[in-house]
């Protein structure tokens, strides 16, 4: 469990110590900085917010930047906060969308732009439901690992949710970095509450032509998984000793492939029965 | 300069765990993972057990049908690589 708390917003003044991570985008845009703190580590997300999380990973406290919205706060606590915070705790998370199949749930592993929430949107649109959009917890029990439900919303691209949804009729608070639309879950958009034993993972791959699914061995499953991985300290043996073991189990009892698909919203629905398929035929 | 009898043990810091037909390695110093087939996952096994590298060259040799001294050359070039990179060390 995390206790949060959301302070008033204050500037980002600089920072005497020199952070030991960072997350860069391609372009070279600086999206978090990981500093250590007394209280354990101070997480600065540069122009939106700083977030310090106490040693134990139990604790986030929020200081927003001066412009930053209350929806922008709760996005980045939701889907970077809560699972940096699980891994300080040792509970694996990984950057996975995931849906329900019969039989369990399938997730959708990937980096930002891979098309995760696309893709889970237009199961979540059909007959199956969705878990979490962006950040997967895993608990491991005796018949396997289990996809814990996080906050019912999909974040979509304007020409994904024109796509898919058309008028949507519930729509979160917009995020101030990004114009991606924030689906909260409802009728049309059916979000699962439930656990589900995850029976496959896909990791998606790059525009093709045709669907193609190939199973992943070795350490290029293993990989699949740990460059999906949210690690809070990087640095800490134990901690990082702990994540092996768990990417280790979970890369071992959970069949996985990759997934390549024309990035054409018409060829969503045969996207997913070849999923479907796949887990079928693979008795995952 | 490393020979077939050299002993090598494995660091502290140095994870390793079977994956399919291959091994994983993580260096805890480094944070750096690294994947192990075919040969190096050989020399992988004999190291761990034990043995020397002299009883990687025969196990080789053995399955793979190559030349022995080919096979010797290979397994001195990545055991020291894996000296290198922290993954080994001599004693």
């Amino acid at each position: 469990m995390i206790r949060q708390t959301t302070n008033e917003p204050r500037s980002q003044t600089s920072l005497e110590s020199t952070p030991f991570h960072r997350y860069v985008f391609d372009d070279g845009t600086v999206w978090t900085e990981f500093h250590r703190s007394k209280v354990g580590y101070l997480l600065r997300f540069p122009g939106l917010a700083d977030f310090e999380v106490s040693a134990d990973g139990t604790e986030v406290a929020a200081w927003p930047a001066e412009d930053t919205d209350e929806a922008t706060i709760e996005h980045l606590y939701i889907n970077q906060l809560v699972p940096l915070a699980m891994s300080r705790q040792g509970r694996p998370a990984f950057h996975a969308s995931v849906v329900t199949v019969t039989g369990g749930a399938v997730a959708l592993l990937g980096s930002a732009g891979a098309g995760k929430s696309t893709l889970a949107a237009s199961f979540a649109l059909g007959e199956a439901g969705f878990l979490t959009d962006d950040a997967l917890l895993v608990e491991e029990r005796d018949d396997g690992f289990y996809a814990i439900p996080s906050h019912p919303s999909l974040r979509l691209w304007a020409d994904s949710v024109e796509a898919l949804v058309g008028e949507p009729e519930s729509l979160a608070g917009a995020i101030c970095y990004s114009t991606k639309a924030r689906l909260l879950a409802g009728e049309a958009l059916a979000h699962d509450v439930e656990p589900r034993r995850l029976l496959a993972a896909f990791r998606l791959g790059g525009n093709s032509e045709f669907v193609t699914i190939k199973p992943l061995a070795g350490s290029d499953r293993y990989r699949a998984w740990l460059d999906n991985s949210f690690l809070l300290d990087i640095e800490d043996r134990d901690l990082l000793a702990q994540h092996f073991d768990w990417t280790h189990r979970i890369s071992g009892a959970v069949p996985t492939f990759t997934l390549d698909y024309p990035r054409d919203f018409c060829m969503l629905p045969e996207v997913r029965d070849a999923i479907r398929r796949h887990v079928r035929k693979t008795g995952s | 300069m490393m020979k077939l009898d050299t002993p090598l043990t494995i660091p502290p810091q140095v994870m390793s765990r079977p994956v399919g037909d291959e091994t994983v390695l993580l260096n805890l110093e480094s944070g750096i993972y690294f994947g192990l087939d075919g040969i190096g996952r050989l020399i992988w096994e004999s190291v761990s057990a034990g043995k020397t590298l002299g009883h990687a060259v025969q196990t080789i040799v053995g399955e793979y049908e190559v030349d022995p001294a080919r096979a010797e050359a290979d397994v001195l070039a990545f055991a020291s690589d894996l000296v290198d990179r922290g993954l080994l060390a001599e004693t």
